[in-house]
């Protein structure tokens, strides 16, 4: 291509992005070679072969049960007709609004030796404590139902994307050829939807190894919640410590992406039909309907309606006698990260977008990919990147303020809300790039030639024209953020000022001290912020599907 | 009065050359069409003068001012540059005045708006003026297109297949409109299509790109009756192709000789003819003149297409006014203009 004039600045700003972005991660792989005073060695010889088994196992058992769910619910709901189809279609994401952390709580309280269940069993029974088996919330096992439940949609999702994609014609010639639906399914269906449910059930990996608050409390030792209590060691070197833990959990990582990477790619198979009529449906009835309903209800009601029951009960029977007042600050506090966050990743996200249309070249594409990859990057490990370079900033800062004005600045970064907004960007700004980038792709550039012949400046156009035309998937961009940052616990936990509580910090201390009753406030009104971003998913895939969406202009209300 | 001028301007993407030393010089209220097949560089021509791209090497003058060259890249919004594109890309989020003023120079505000309206009345599309672009008729954007583009008052217009996305029983009438409109407002008008007919409707002079050269420039029925290539030839209809040598002042072919023109004493030439410029007598048996015969009939709307073979074999394709007496196999007397284009052999070859 040619070199377009404004090619330098483009560079500059997404080279600054990228800084931004990639200095925690840096930070956390620098330490790797670093001296911890026998710390590391001490770590490795003890707890480290639990952490390895535990974070595997976990990883393994959540893959297995998503993908079962996953899939399975994807099929039904897709190629099936039943009683209740279309509305569980959308009902099957309200999984995604409850955090793992409060499925944790819900369960716990609702089947411990106390709970109601056990209680209502012991009645009728009459057994006595210890003389029955029960299933144990905290243990491996039940972070592993509970982590599942909580993270199917994302295997749901990219499997009922596949499943849309495909050609009606290829299912029908498997037909033609002898196989009935159940068989055409596994020969046909499946395989070409294979690269993107790979791509769904990395997501899951990802999630699965960054969780920290509902492993925490299910009380499994893993890299997260490992890296979580080095670093609150009472050590000197334990942030060393913990960011050496945090650099061995990116291997892992890092292979996910590639697998996610990969299997995205492939997943963009090249269809030999392009006729997209409307699906077949399979119309369903008596037991077969039943039980496809069934297989759907199931994971809404463990993954959504139990918890979300559990907290409404809670809430209504006694609820936090402070809450009225406690909920004002932390209310507002966690509004204002929110908001904070929201605003800062819709603003990174339109300068990415806007240096790479600018310059369309392939280091700039690549440059725009890399800056999102903090996606896949635990909390904990963000925190542990974000502190270590700011609060060497801060020791400078503090150092020439000294010398400067006789008056230190103490921890003028590492302990205010900037920590927490640095470590959100890090983590959340491919969810608003993401958006704005597809919505910056539906603008065609000819919109771009037309406002510069008509005499408008680079900055006018982007106000002018593309911001009105793309402000929906930019609203959209700001409420995932708002969502996810209102929910994030382990980066706010780690990171936050002194004294500075949010809802998800408080449910959790609450949680923690078994006062659950308290927290259950608190933790509706973490699954209501938690709903937005499932509405807005449910929008989204809504208007993806080929051959279905005749109006490429972005929606202007 | 020139007000757009391209000297030896060229443009490569990577390894691939798509323009190569283009010079065209465009005056104040005249149309200029850029003929070309896709891929021919027409586009990159347009904004290459637009600074929608960054000229690598040559000159643009705008009112004699330089506003590309060597060092020099004035960036397309201080260019006094109005574009159609194709598809028209009006901004989907503005209404047909704002649309419009969009590009209207600042102002007081009374004054902006009564020169949309007057724009507007202008291309007729008043009553739209509250109207979104996607309620539109292909025909009705393009008229607010072309109003947009003239609200910067520009100096030089640039159309990019303005009117292929029309209907055809609706390209006419927007084609004459947006003419009449465009030499009012006495802009140099640069405008590219890949459709022959539609460049001699609309062009007052025009230039055929091919390969990323100017291959010939010039009023349409210079091109029309003396193309100086044979893809310039063809372009405007089917023509044939008779070869011949040059003797003295003519060449020799198989109905008599015609002009050799320029060409030089014992050059390989080919002599092109349009069906339209051959015409048939009946052989009367006593004339010395060669003979030929009809080959075929077919029917071709009000027209006959007949095949004639002359005494050598060569087959000539030419249109008549049908007549009952031709018969297939009946000898008649092949006549011709006497000065039809004659090019060299090794020309006939893009």
């Amino acid at each position: 291509m040619t070199a377009r004039r404004p090619v330098r600045w483009d560079t500059l700003r997404l080279a600054a992005v990228f800084a931004l972005v990639g200095l925690p991660l840096a930070a956390v792989l620098s330490h790797t070679g670093r001296d911890s005073d026998g710390l590391w060695s001490h770590l490795a010889a003890t707890v480290l072969p639990g952490y390895v088994y535990n974070t595997i196992g976990l990883a393994l058992g959540v893959a297995v049960l998503t993908l079962l769910f996953g899939v399975g619910t994807a099929w039904a709901v897709t190629l099936c007709r039943f009683p209740g189809d279309r509305l569980l279609r959308w009902a099957l994401l309200l999984p995604l609004a409850v955090p793992p952390y409060l499925s944790a709580y819900a369960y716990t309280d609702l089947l411990q030796f106390s709970g109601p269940v056990q209680s209502t069993l012991r009645e009728l029974t009459g057994w006595q404590r210890g003389g029955y088996w029960f299933p144990d919330v905290r243990t491996l096992a039940g972070a592993i139902v509970i982590l599942a439940f909580a993270l199917f949609p994302y295997v749901y999702l990219a499997a009922r994307a596949a499943f849309l994609e495909q050609s009606v014609c290829v299912l029908e010639v498997a037909r033609t050829l002898g196989h009935d639906p159940w068989s055409s399914f596994f020969r046909v269906a499946l395989p070409l939807a294979r690269p993107a449910i790979f791509a769904g059930l990395a997501l899951v990996s990802m999630e699965t190894l960054a969780e920290f608050g509902a492993v925490e409390y299910c009380a499994v030792d893993t890299f997260a919640t490992g890296i979580y209590r080095t670093f609150n060691l009472p050590d000197p070197h334990a942030l060393t410590a913990a960011a050496q833990l945090s650099a061995l959990l990116l291997l892992p990582i890092a292979l996910l992406i590639g697998c996610e990477r990969l299997a995205q790619r492939s997943a963009r198979s090249h269809p030999t039909s392009v006729r997209h009529r409307e699906l077949p449906s399979w119309r369903l009835h008596g037991v077969k309907a039943a039980l496809a309903t069934l297989l759907c209800l199931v994971p809404i009601a463990l993954g959504f309606a139990v918890p979300t029951m559990v907290f409404l009960i809670e809430t209504w029977r006694g609820g936090d006698r402070r809450a009225a007042e406690l909920f004002l600050t932390l209310g507002r506090n966690s509004l204002l990260l929110g908001s904070l966050a929201a605003g800062l990743a819709v603003a990174l996200a339109l300068l990415v977008a806007v240096s790479r249309r600018n310059s369309p070249t392939r280091f700039h594409r690549v440059l725009s990919r890399l800056v999102g990859v903090g996606y896949a990057v635990p909390g904990v490990v963000i925190a542990i990147g974000v502190l270590a370079p700011l609060i060497w900033l801060d020791s400078q800062l503090d150092h020439w303020s000294q010398v400067l004005t006789g008056v230190g600045t103490g921890l003028f970064l590492s302990g205010s809300i900037v920590a927490v907004l640095y470590a959100y960007q890090v983590r959340f700004l491919s969810l608003a790039l993401n958006l704005v980038r597809a919505a910056f792709g539906r603008v065609h550039t000819r919109v771009d030639d037309a406002a510069r012949t008509l005499g408008a400046t680079a900055s006018r156009t982007l106000r002018e024209v593309h911001l009105p035309m793309i402000r929906g998937s930019v609203a959209a961009g700001a409420a995932l953020v708002f969502a996810e940052t209102i929910k994030e616990l382990p980066a706010t936990l780690m990171l936050r000022p002194f004294d500075f509580d949010t809802l998800a910090v408080r449910v959790y201390h609450l949680a923690s001290d078994e006062r659950l009753s308290e927290a259950s406030a608190g933790a509706l009104a973490l699954i209501v912020v938690g709903i937005i971003p499932v509405v807005l998913l449910a929008k989204i895939i809504d208007r993806s599907r080929p051959g279905q969406h005749a109006d490429p202009r972005e929606p202007t209300s | 009065m020139t007000s757009l001028e391209l000297h030896n301007v060229s443009h490569r993407f990577g390894a691939a050359e798509v323009l190569r030393e283009v010079s065209l010089q465009v005056s104040r209220g005249e149309v200029h069409c850029l003929l070309g097949p896709s891929g021919s560089g027409k586009s990159t021509l347009l904004r290459l003068v637009a600074g929608l791209e960054t000229l690598q090497q040559g000159r643009i003058d705008i009112d004699s001012t330089e506003v590309a060259g060597a060092h020099h890249h004035l960036p397309p919004e201080q260019r006094r540059v109005g574009f159609v594109f194709q598809d028209y890309a009006l901004f989907p989020h503005l209404d047909v005045r704002r649309n419009v003023l969009f590009g209207m120079p600042p102002g007081p505000s009374h004054q902006r708006n009564q020169a949309v309206i007057d724009l507007l009345e202008r291309v007729e599309m008043v009553r739209f003026a509250g109207a979104m672009p996607h309620t539109l008729s292909g025909g009705e954007q393009q008229r607010v297109a072309l109003a947009r583009a003239l609200a910067r008052r520009p100096q030089v217009m640039l159309l990019d297949e303005p009117f292929s996305g029309l209907d055809r029983s609706l390209r006419r009438a927007v084609r004459s409109n947006t003419l009449a409109v465009l030499k009012e407002a006495g802009v140099a008008t640069l405008m590219v299509t890949h459709d022959p007919r539609e460049a001699r409707l609309v062009a007052d002079r025009l230039s055929v790109l091919h390969g990323g050269e100017i291959l010939q420039s010039g009023p349409p029925l210079d091109l029309y009756h003396r193309p100086s290539s044979l893809p310039v030839a063809e372009l405007f209809g089917p023509i044939n192709r008779v070869s011949g040598i040059v003797k003295g002042r003519s060449v020799e072919v198989p109905w008599g000789v015609v002009d050799a023109r320029d060409e030089t004493e014992g050059a390989a030439v080919v002599v092109l003819l349009r069906p339209e410029w051959i015409w048939l007598d009946d052989a009367d048996g006593f004339r010395a003149e060669p003979a030929a015969e009809i080959a075929g009939i077919t029917a071709d709307g009000p027209l006959v297409r007949v095949t004639v073979r002359c005494a050598d074999g060569t087959l000539l394709s030419l249109a008549d006014v049908p007549r009952h007496a031709w018969t297939v196999g009946q000898s008649v007397v092949v006549r011709t203009i006497d000065d039809p284009p004659v090019i060299r052999s090794d020309s006939d070859r893009p």
